[in-house]
């Protein structure tokens, strides 16, 4: 341990006498603070706030995981070149110390770089704050405090297994129609707009009940409701009227609401937490109400959802520089495993690489359809594919991209600039699976290639 | 493997071939070299530019791993980590982090080989007198000249208190004080117990310090003996004086001359010796047109200067010179 700990402390003494990164890390830390300033936004606060949340923590990710990159991919190929490593390697330490031993290194540096750029970070938040502090309504005040600067937990209605049910669907068609040569895709079309139907669709006096599980650990006093929805067409008096029923009547005290809102934007509706029963479980039924003859569609996803503070801003914000943490452990890791073998720029180029794939991991997988998807649309059923060779290559393609560390699934910035809260579980994933599992795993590998790696031997 | 209590530096056919870029051979650095080096010996490595003695030493050390052949280290084999606790190496040149103090880069290397605290700092202030680096412990090494580097890089080597230490050209870039003192040092830790194996092409240093030495040339080993043994001239004597006076000199020229028949008599410094014996076994390698992948020291054309014979270290050196200085009757 105390190898790796020496080999650390070095890279740190490296790092402070080295005039072109001194210069660098002041750049940064001149800039960061005066983005409060340089952004102003459209004029109000939370314009002002959130614009700078998102910028500056974009410039705080994209500025030190570069600078992590090229601090891991200039560690080993480094002392290989300058061949200082011959007296390191001659001294009785394992060469996955000498690895460990840089990564640490670097991963400090970063991490102190990375609780100076939070601070700075936080200190701006606070100062734009008391900037507007004069001329800010009580009204933009509340709504900063419920939107922006707290932790909301989103939680979603239950959905069914909507692939089940077309299943389910289907086979039964199947049985009522043995004979029939079936239009295979003619019939699980017309299945999806049924269930579409069903499922979304909410006819004039009609009403469609949401079922909310798992709000047990809500502690806020009153729950927001976020909804919104579309107009089979457009009503005369542009909004439409709609009853609320919050909370199951036979087990709680429900809340009972009027709303006229227009379609197609978001609402928030506040009501208070006691219509949540014992076991966790909230029900929502909303009837259409509206004079004219219309019928109100939900969107799939993201039709409805209820919002609960579950912690403050600062603990989101701590929480989001943590995840930025994850992200450059992996970096330094990667880096100082390229360093193992390559030299500074190639190293550069592939950590890069890794880096570039990584930030679009889940999109990428989105696209190739390897992530499930509840959406209709993309909803295919189960039958037995013939493996084309495009199938193959996409799974190949996934599979591969799977080995990539998935950066975006841990990116904080919306988190923050939504006020939506990073759950534990999302921490738990990056520490579990991005730091602990492929973070090790990289090192690991860096290691095996150092063994094999002859010291003496002039890097190419 | 029948000793490992004796033989410290134990090596069969050791062979190691730089390959090129496609993985052809293209440099044979080390030529089935079968050496063996007891406890407490100081063993000199000599031979010309590129004839492989560095890269036998980093074999050894593990910074390369050989083509072919065994390598047994204090009875191990060389990859194992905790053997190198008792290990000290010098390497050809002092790499060494510009950015750390003398005291930080003795402290590294301290840390290196888990020496408690208090321990390493009173090692590091140790080995810093020691080396003649007291005074500039708290001066980043970048600013150091080479000699100081050089010293440092010693006091690096020496560390860990180790049993046997791996010295590559301990002596380049130093001042003659600085000659003189590593040269009594490795005889202090000699005296100590100590294995050292020594690579250098300070002939003089080599003869004053090595029990043993091997000569090689293309990777192979030419010679290998006692220093006494490899010099000892039996057709000549050789008396071991103080300066003497002129007079004197010239009172026991004419003694022997008198009493001895006309003998010839030469008077020249001890130093001489290993320098001559060195550059016959260079010779005979080049004269049996023996391959080596490095530097060419003798030149193969008689027609280079003569006239300076009397500096045997002048890289212009050819066959006449090599043979006046050996007093070949030919
Ligand atoms: N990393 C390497 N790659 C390719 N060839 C090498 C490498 N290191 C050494 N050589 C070659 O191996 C041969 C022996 O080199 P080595 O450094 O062992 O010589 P040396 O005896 O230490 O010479 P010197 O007296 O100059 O220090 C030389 O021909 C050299 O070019
Ligand atoms: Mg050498």
């Amino acid at each position: 341990m105390k190898s790796i700990a020496a080999i650390a402390n070095k890279t740190l003494l490296k790092a402070m006498h080295d005039k072109f990164f001194i210069g660098v890390i002041l750049f940064f830390l001149v800039v960061l603070p005066s983005l409060p300033v340089v952004l102003y936004g459209d004029g109000t606060t939370e314009g002002h706030l959130k614009l700078y949340i998102s910028y500056s923590m974009h410039f705080v990710i994209f500025f030190l995981s570069l600078l992590t990159i090229f601090m891991g991919c200039a560690s080993i190929n480094e002392e290989l070149e300058k061949k200082q490593m011959f007296t390191v390697i001659t001294k009785p330490v394992h060469r996955w110390q000498v690895v460990c031993g840089h990564w640490l290194g670097v991963t400090l540096i970063s991490g102190l770089l990375l609780i100076a750029a939070g601070s700075i970070n936080y200190a701006g938040v606070l100062y734009i704050l008391s900037q507007h502090k004069d001329t800010i309504t009580e009204e933009e005040k509340t709504v900063i405090e419920e939107n922006l600067l707290t932790a909301r937990a989103v939680v979603t209605p239950e959905q069914p297994d909507t692939r089940e049910l077309i299943e389910k669907e289907l086979k039964n068609y199947r049985k009522e129609h043995p004979d029939e040569d079936i239009d295979y895709d003619q019939v699980v079309k017309q299945i999806k707009q049924n269930l579409f139907y069903s499922m979304y669709c909410v006819p004039q006096r009609h009403e469609k009940l949401f079922k909310f599980t798992g709000l047990n650990k809500v502690t806020a006093d009153t729950l927001n409701i976020r909804f919104k929805y579309y107009s089979s067409s457009k009503p005369g008096d542009a909004t439409i009227t709609a009853r609320w029923i919050f909370g199951d009547p036979e087990k709680v005290y429900p809340v009972r609401l009027l709303s006229e809102k227009t379609p197609e934007v978001y609402h928030t509706i506040k009501i208070p937490a006691s219509v949540i029963d014992t076991e966790g479980n909230l029900s929502i039924k909303f009837i259409n109400y509206d004079e004219e003859y219309l019928t109100v569609i939900f969107p799939e996803q993201n039709g409805i959802e209820v919002m609960y503070r579950t912690h403050t801003f600062t603990i989101n914000f701590l929480k989001g520089y943590l995840l930025i943490f994850f992200q450059l452990i992996v970096l330094s890791a990667l880096g100082v495993m390229f360093s193992s073998f390559l030299s500074f720029p190639v190293a550069v180029i592939m950590t890069l690489f890794v880096y570039a794939i990584g930030s679009q991991a889940v999109s990428v997988l989105q696209i190739l359809g390897s992530v499930s998807d509840s959406s209709f649309t993309l909803i295919e059923l189960r039958k037995e594919e013939p493996l084309t060779f495009f199938t193959v290559a996409q799974k190949i393609l996934g599979a591969f991209i799977r080995l990539f560390p998935q950066f975006d699934k841990i990116n904080p910035v919306s988190y923050l600039t939504d006020g939506r809260a990073i759950d534990s579980k999302l921490i738990a994933w990056g520490l579990g699976v991005l730091v602990l599992l492929k973070g090790a795993c990289i090192l690991a590998l860096g290691s095996i290639i150092f063994q094999k790696k002859e010291i003496a031997k002039v890097i190419i | 493997m029948s000793q490992p209590d004796n033989a410290v530096i134990r090596t069969k056919d050791l062979t190691k071939i730089f390959k090129d870029f496609w993985g052809r051979p293209r440099v044979k650095a080390v030529d089935n070299l079968t050496l063996e080096i007891t406890k407490g010996e100081v063993f000199g490595l000599l031979g010309p530019n590129g004839s492989g003695k560095s890269t036998t030493l980093k074999m050894l050390l593990g910074l390369l791993f050989p083509t072919g052949g065994k390598i047994a280290i204090l009875g191990k084999p060389v990859s194992n980590v905790a053997i190198k606790q008792r290990i000290g190496f010098l390497p050809e040149e002092s790499y060494l982090y510009g950015y750390l103090t003398a005291q930080e880069t003795l402290e590294f290397y301290g840390k290196l080989f888990d020496i408690p605290a208090k321990e390493r700092k009173k090692r590091t202030d140790k080995l810093l007198d020691m080396v003649g680096l007291g005074r500039v412990g708290q001066r980043p090494v970048r600013e150091f000249s080479k000699g100081m580097t050089r010293r440092l890089g010693l006091a690096q080597a020496l560390i860990n208190d180790p049993d046997l230490i791996f010295l590559d050209e301990p002596t380049s870039g130093l001042d003659p004080i600085g000659t003189r003192q590593i040269k009594d040092l490795i005889i202090e830790l000699k005296n100590n117990g100590k294995t050292i194996l020594l690579c250098s092409h300070l002939l003089a240093d080599v003869e004053d310090v090595c029990d043993r030495i091997a000569i090689l040339y293309g990777g192979k080993i030419k010679v290998c003996g006692k220093v006494g043994d490899l010099l000892k001239k039996h057709d000549a004597l050789y008396v071991n004086l103080p300066q003497l006076k002129q007079s004197t000199i010239d009172a026991i020229k004419k003694i022997i001359s008198d009493s001895e028949n006309n003998a010839k008599i030469t008077v020249e410094h001890p130093t001489d010796r290993l320098e001559n014996f060195f550059l016959k076994i260079v010779q005979q390698a080049v004269d049996d047109k023996e391959e080596t992948s490095g530097a060419d020291v003798i030149r193969q054309d008689k027609s280079s200067a003569q006239s300076k014979a009397d500096k045997p270290a002048d890289p212009q050196i050819n066959k006449e010179i090599i043979k006046k200085l050996l007093n070949k009757k030919d």
